[in-house]
Order: C-alpha cells, then structure tokens, then sequence
C-alpha cells in the first residue's frame, strides 16, 4: 500500500466563441491552437500509457462551453480546414528548411509529425474528441470533472437561482456528453461563496477542489493543512490546492517551463518568415500573428533576436529530467508527510491544461514521462482521482471552507474592480428578470418555451467570468465587453418580447442559431424553490 | 465591499413625501450592519450618489454584512433609498477555532501548515498562467517564460500574521478617483488617455504615498469643441509610533 497519493488536475476550459456571422473569426483561434496543442496531446498521451498498461489516474475539468464547442458541427468543421493549411505550411516548411542546419529540419519534422498525429486522431473520432475522453473515464483513468455552466462566477452572483442555474444547467450537459452524471466540478475560478456547496450537494456533486487558503483559512481549523478534503457542513467534499507542486512548475527560478532547452513560444515563423510566405497561413486582415511554428529554444535572458535554434532531442531529455525531479521531490514529500499525519496525504496538483503544450510546449512530455516514472521507479505513491480517494479514506473533518479563489490576492478582486464592476448591475438585473419570466412561465410551449430558453442562454453567456477576467488583465478587452453588451441586449430584448406578448419569431431563431450552446436546456432551471 | 446602486425617481418621491422637501439635502451614506443584528449600526461610510458605486475596505476580517443606502439629515433622521443584500466576508486567516476530535499537537499543526504553503499563498501563479493562456498581443515585446513570470508577484503577506502571537497593527490609504462624462468624449488622466466604461464612467484606484499627488482631468467633446477639466489635489502625512 502506497504511503500517499498524488491527485493530478487539469482544468480545461475556454469561453464559448463562435461566430457563424464570420467566416473567419480570430477569437475562435484560442480554440483551434488548444486542441492541436493541448487536448490532443494530453488525450494521445493517455491512450498511449492505457495501451501500455502504465496504472494512472487523472482529473480533468472539461467546462461545459468547451464541451459545447467541442461538440459544434460548425466549429469543427472550421478546425479541420484550419488543421489541413497548417499541414500543407508544415510541407512547406520541411522544404524549405532542407539547406538549414539539421536541427530546423528536426524541428519541421516534428511538427509535422505532431500536426499529422492530430489529424489522425481526431478523423478517427469522427470530429468528436469528446467520445475519446469519455471512453478514458469509462475506463476509469480519467475523471472528468464538470464547470459552471458557462464559468460564471458564482460568489459575484446575488441570486440563489442563478448560481444553481450554472450548476444544475452544467450537470446536465454533462450527462448529454459522458453519458452519466458527474462526481465532481470545478468552481469556475475556484471562486466559493457560503451556500454554494449546498447547492452542489442539491445537484448531486460530491466533490470540488479550492486554492490553499480556501481550506488553510477554514473554519475550525484543518487538522491536515491543505493534504486532506475538508467535508463542507452540507456534505460536500473540498480538496486544497498543494502550493509546493503548483510552485515547482511555475515559479520564476525554479519552475520547470522556463527552462532554456525548451521551446520559446515568442518566436514565431508567423513574424519572422517573408510575408508573402506566411500571408496565406494568416487572418483576412493580414496582421502577422503567432502560426504555431517556431525553431527557437528559450535560450537565457536573451532578446528575440538572439534566442538558439530548437533542439527537440535536448528539449524531451530535458523534460524527462524535470519529470524525474518532480517525482523524486513527491516521493519526499509524501514520505515526510504521511509520518506526520498518521494516514496517507494527498496531494492536490491543480494547472490550467492550457499550459500544457499551447505554452509549455514539452508539458505533454513531461506529464507522459512522469506518469510513467511513478508507475514504474517507485512505490511510496499512487496517483488517485478523488472520488477514490474518498472512497478508501471516508473520514474526514467537517468546516466552513473560507470565501476566495485561486486570482491574484486570493478573493474576488481579479473579476471585481474599476475595469469591470460596470458589468455587474446588469448581471444582476437580467438574472432577476429571468427568474420572473420562470416563475411566470411554469410550462410554456411552442414559440414561447423556445424564448424563454433562448433567455436563459443569454443570461447564463453573459455570465462567464472570461469577459470580466479580461476587461482586468486588458487583453481582447473590447471583444469582452462586446460579449456582455450582446448577451445583455440579446435577453433584454427577448424579455420584452415575452412579457408583452410579441415573440418575434425570426429573431429568435436568428439567436438560436449563433448563441446555440445547451440545445437541451430547459428555462425552468431560474424558478424558485 | 463593492456597492452599487440606481436610485429611481418614485423613490425620491416617496422620500420627500415621508421627510419632507429637504430630504435630498441630507449627507449621503452608506450605514452598515452586521447581518442577523439589525439592532446596531456598525458603521457609516460617507459616499457620492453620484458615483453609484463604491468601494468599502473592512477594517476587520470575516462576519456577514450588509449596507442601507440613505441620507443623514441634519436631525438625525435617516432618509432610507436601498437596502443591499448580505454578503459573508472572508477570513483572511487561519481560524483559532480548534476541533476536539481533530486534534493535533501545536507544533506539528504550524509544520503542516508551513507546508500547506504559508508564504506562498495568493502568489498569483496560475493565474498569472491564465493571463497567459489568454494571451497575446500585451506579451509580445516579452522575450521569455522567465522574463513573465517575474511580472506574477502579489502582495499577499498580512493575512498570515498568525493571531494571538504578538500585537500588530497595520493601515495604509487609497485614493480612488471616479467621475463620469458623455460615454463617446475623449478622457485624459494625468496626460494620458483613458479608455471610458461604456457608460462614460471612470474610476482609478491608487496607493497614496506620504507627499501631494495631483490628478489632473481633462475630458474634451467628441467633435473636439468643447472640453472640461477638473483637477484633484490630494495630500496624506502619516506618522507612525505613539505606542503606549
């Protein structure tokens, strides 16, 4: 019996960005580069260990508007074409790398070889990577773990219904997707308020996970830090976030991605090649952005200019090592721990999945790498879903976990200061509407029943914490607050239509078809109870 | 805390019929309570109405909250326009309440607590990823992973001062500076241009160093014809010790 466990979580997520009214719409790239970077990889690494009978466990949120995107004929469709240009550019680029030094024409290779692979991987699914993921949990390696309905932000939400809403509209989607219903979620943010955990509990969650202080500021005080679940007084589950391994991959000195083998993400063949070369492989406008392609390591404290060519062999040697550190500081870790605590610790491990291989480039490697070094190289910890660990640990203390999230200061500043507190009175004044329209509405049909659902769209994509996330941080901050502004507009003016009668029957299936996430949502979520 | 509020003309109406025409005369505030004690007024913070918005700091950590907007009449009356919900501050630190059937020696409890990242917290690292999963166009002149990653710092170090262990006391200012004007007008603060809240809101909140600051606002009409300018002046002396 291992002396602790290791409880690795992926939280994947992106805003729901779909744009029917545009061919060819920049923000659906965030999209299109996370799956041929990040869901891809991660999801060839796991069949692969499966295949190699490697024992592992992983968590991952797979958020509901990722799900739904997942999912879109249209989206997917879009990503299949984009996917065949970078392949024809990737020929293109082994051509012209011939009269390069070899390591361009390994690093070519490589991309193509990468970009081939999910090609492959996702004309084998039928388009539908979704089935694959499910398939890992169906076979018990993979946990997937739901989200709010569209990652709003439940603790900057006044009205009880709205917060079920995400949760109860989420459980749902997930069923639809994975074919049962989810143990457990992702606090949008890992952002929790008193009362949410009794509303996870109503909609049959059992478990979620918190940053440290969520579980270290708790009331009474945790016996085991942040190396057990807390139980919530309503029954729910809370894991900490383990501070020393979020550390180890991102600390300024001594986190792994950072490494000068590793690729450097800044240098991009979408800034440095002819223009006319890559034209073909840019957005309509024309503006040189990242393509995907670059030949340059991170190098040391150099300028763009100066960075050395990518070494893909010194690169993955490189994340077998940090795979071997990581594994030797855990086995550390775990040893001193379990003396301590009397009964086996574990270790919460929560990352952005994102970072895997979309910024960390070799992070796939090194998930892959580590996974297999704990299988193979020790004994003193397994890694574990929670539910599992649960089930072989079922006692645990009972407290109030502290109010806060995983931002910047701990609480709720990141999605609540002078750059977005406007959003926040309109927020409120459609959720309050839209539980009226619920309650007035206790079985529409027909027509009405479709608006009434459309409203609920709209109020919940208004909803996800992205808009106010990046009004803060000033990136893609005029297409957020266009977001709000839409989504706002969109349900007031439905609201009008359903209280005075006049459903405009065009409009709404205008809506219907470009805001068309949770096809099987039912309005009657915002009632009260 | 962060309170907003739309005052509607039937309220107004209804205040003056109960208080009489001098009602919008009174001294605006917000008076807190902790929820469940309405018995006691815990505090009042003196607001703009104007503003329709405003940021509270808490001078303690955790207990349930809430706010009634109104006006302070020069009698003492109280012109009540809103009433806020309640809302439960965080902690802010470790509990000093202890379980009996979890108990744990107090030296190993500070050791698995030290472990449990006491002095990390709050570093800000993920999200600092996030910010970088959403990237771009800020990242750009960014040559390196190191070189970001540097910018993640926080200031998170006061919520660990363990309680009981010695007496401590801390306090700092901000200034916050608010104003609104027509949401497609041209605003500069301090010589530099700044983007409107689409409804021609604006705010900055700033640390206020010891000395004078001045801030400067100059807003001009979109057809440039026309422009206004307000300039705020705000000074802070602090003097530390007196201990006694």
């Amino acid at each position: 019996m291992p002396s602790g466990y290791l409880c690795l979580t992926l939280h994947a997520h992106l805003p729901y960005v779909r744009h029917p009214e545009h061919p060819d719409f920049l923000e659906e790239d965030w999209l299109y580069e996370a799956i041929t970077e990040t869901y891809v990889p991660i999801l060839d690494m796991m069949e692969r260990l499966a295949g190699e009978k490697v024992h592992y466990r992983l968590t991952m949120s797979l958020t509901p508007p990722l799900c739904n995107m997942l999912a879109d004929e249209l989206l997917m469709s879009r990503y299949r074409q984009k996917l065949e240009k970078l392949l024809e550019l990737c020929e293109k680029e082994i051509y012209r790398t011939r009269s390069l030094p070899q390591l361009f024409q390994d690093t070519a290779r490589l991309y193509l070889d990468k970009f081939s692979r999910a090609k492959r991987i996702f004309d084998e699914s039928g388009g539908r990577i979704l089935t694959r993921f499910k398939a890992l949990q169906d076979a018990g390696l993979l946990e997937i773990v739901t989200c709010g309905a569209t990652h709003g932000y439940l603790p900057l939400m006044v009205h009880e219904e709205a917060r079920r809403a995400q949760i109860a509209v989420a459980v749902d989607d997930y069923k639809r997707h994975f074919g049962r219903a989810p143990k457990g979620i992702w606090l949008p943010e890992c952002a929790f308020a008193p009362g949410v955990d009794k509303l996870l509990k109503e909609q049959g969650i059992m478990f979620t996970f918190l940053d440290a202080h969520g579980l270290l500021f708790a009331r009474p005080r945790p016996r085991f830090g942040v190396f057990a679940p807390l139980y919530s007084p309503a029954g729910v589950a809370f894991f900490g976030r383990d501070m020393e391994t979020a550390q180890q991959v991102w600390s300024a000195e001594q986190g792994y991605p950072g490494d000068y083998n590793y690729r450097e993400f800044y240098r991009d063949i979408g800034f440095d090649l002819d223009y006319n070369y890559v034209r073909p492989y840019l957005h309509e406008d024309g503006v040189r952005r990242n393509i995907g392609i670059k030949y340059h390591r991170v190098t040391g404290r150099v300028a763009l200019g100066d960075k050395a060519p990518y070494d893909p062999g010194r690169a993955r040697d490189t994340a077998a090592a940090h795979a071997g550190n990581f594994l030797f500081n855990r086995e550390r870790q775990v040893d001193y721990l379990a003396g301590l605590m009397g009964r086996p610790p574990i270790i919460s491990s929560l990352y952005d999945a994102e970072l895997y291989g979309h910024w960390w480039f070799e992070g796939p490697d090194f998930l892959e790498f580590l996974l297999k070094k704990i299988h193979y190289d020790q004994s003193v910890f397994k890694t574990i879903t929670p539910p599992e660990y649960l089930a072989l640990v079922p006692e645990q203390q009972v407290a109030d976990p502290e109010p806060s999230s995983w931002g910047d200061k701990g609480y709720h500043e990141v999605w609540l200061n002078g750059t977005n507190d406007w959003i926040y009175p309109h927020l409120h004044i459609i959720a309050e509407r839209m539980i009226r329209l619920a309650n007035a509405h206790a079985n529409a049909g027909g027509v009405l029943r479709r608006a009434l659902n459309q409203a609920a769209r709209e109020v919940l994509l208004a909803q996800s914490s992205d808009w106010a996330f990046l009004m803060t941080v000033g990136t893609a901050r005029s297409y957020s607050e266009r977001r709000t502004r839409e989504h706002v507009d969109r349900f007031l003016a439905l609201f009008h239509q359903i209280t005075e009668n006049r459903v405009d029957e065009g409009y709404l299936s205008q809506l219907e078809s470009k805001d068309n996430i949770f096809p099987t949502i039912d309005y009657r979520v915002y009632a009260g109870r | 805390m962060h309170a907003y509020w739309e005052i509607a003309p039937y309220t107004w109406a209804e205040a003056e019929k109960t208080f009489g025409p001098g009602a919008r005369s009174g001294r605006a505030v917000l008076r807190f309570f902790a929820a469940g004690d309405e018995s006691k007024v815990a505090f009042d913070v003196d607001v703009s109405l104007d503003a329709r918005n405003w940021y509270v700091r808490l001078g303690r950590p955790g207990g349930g909250w809430y706010a009634k907007l109104g006006l302070l009449l020069p009698d003492g009356r109280f012109v009540l326009l809103a009433v806020s919900n309640a809302v439960q501050m965080p902690n802010g630190q470790i509990s000093d309440m202890l379980d009996e059937k979890w108990a744990i020696l107090k030296s190993e409890w500070e050791r698995l607590f030290e472990l449990s990242g006491a002095g990390r917290l709050g570093a800000g690292s993920l999200d600092m990823a996030r910010m970088l999963a959403q990237r771009w166009e800020m990242f750009k002149a960014v040559s390196s992973w190191s070189g970001v990653l540097l910018g993640g710092g926080s200031s998170w170090s006061r919520p660990l001062e363990r309680p009981g262990k010695k007496f401590w006391l801390v306090a700092d200012a901000e200034v916050i500076i608010y104003g609104a004007t027509e949401p497609d007008a041209k605003l500069t603060f301090q010589g530099q241009p700044v983007k409107l809240n689409p409804d021609g809101t604006f705010s900055f909140r700033f640390a206020l160093p010891n000395g004078e600051q001045k801030f400067p606002i100059h807003a001009v009409h979109k057809d440039g014809d026309l422009s206004e300018s307000i300039e705020i002046s705000v000074s802070r002396k602090t003097k530390n010790g007196g201990k006694s």
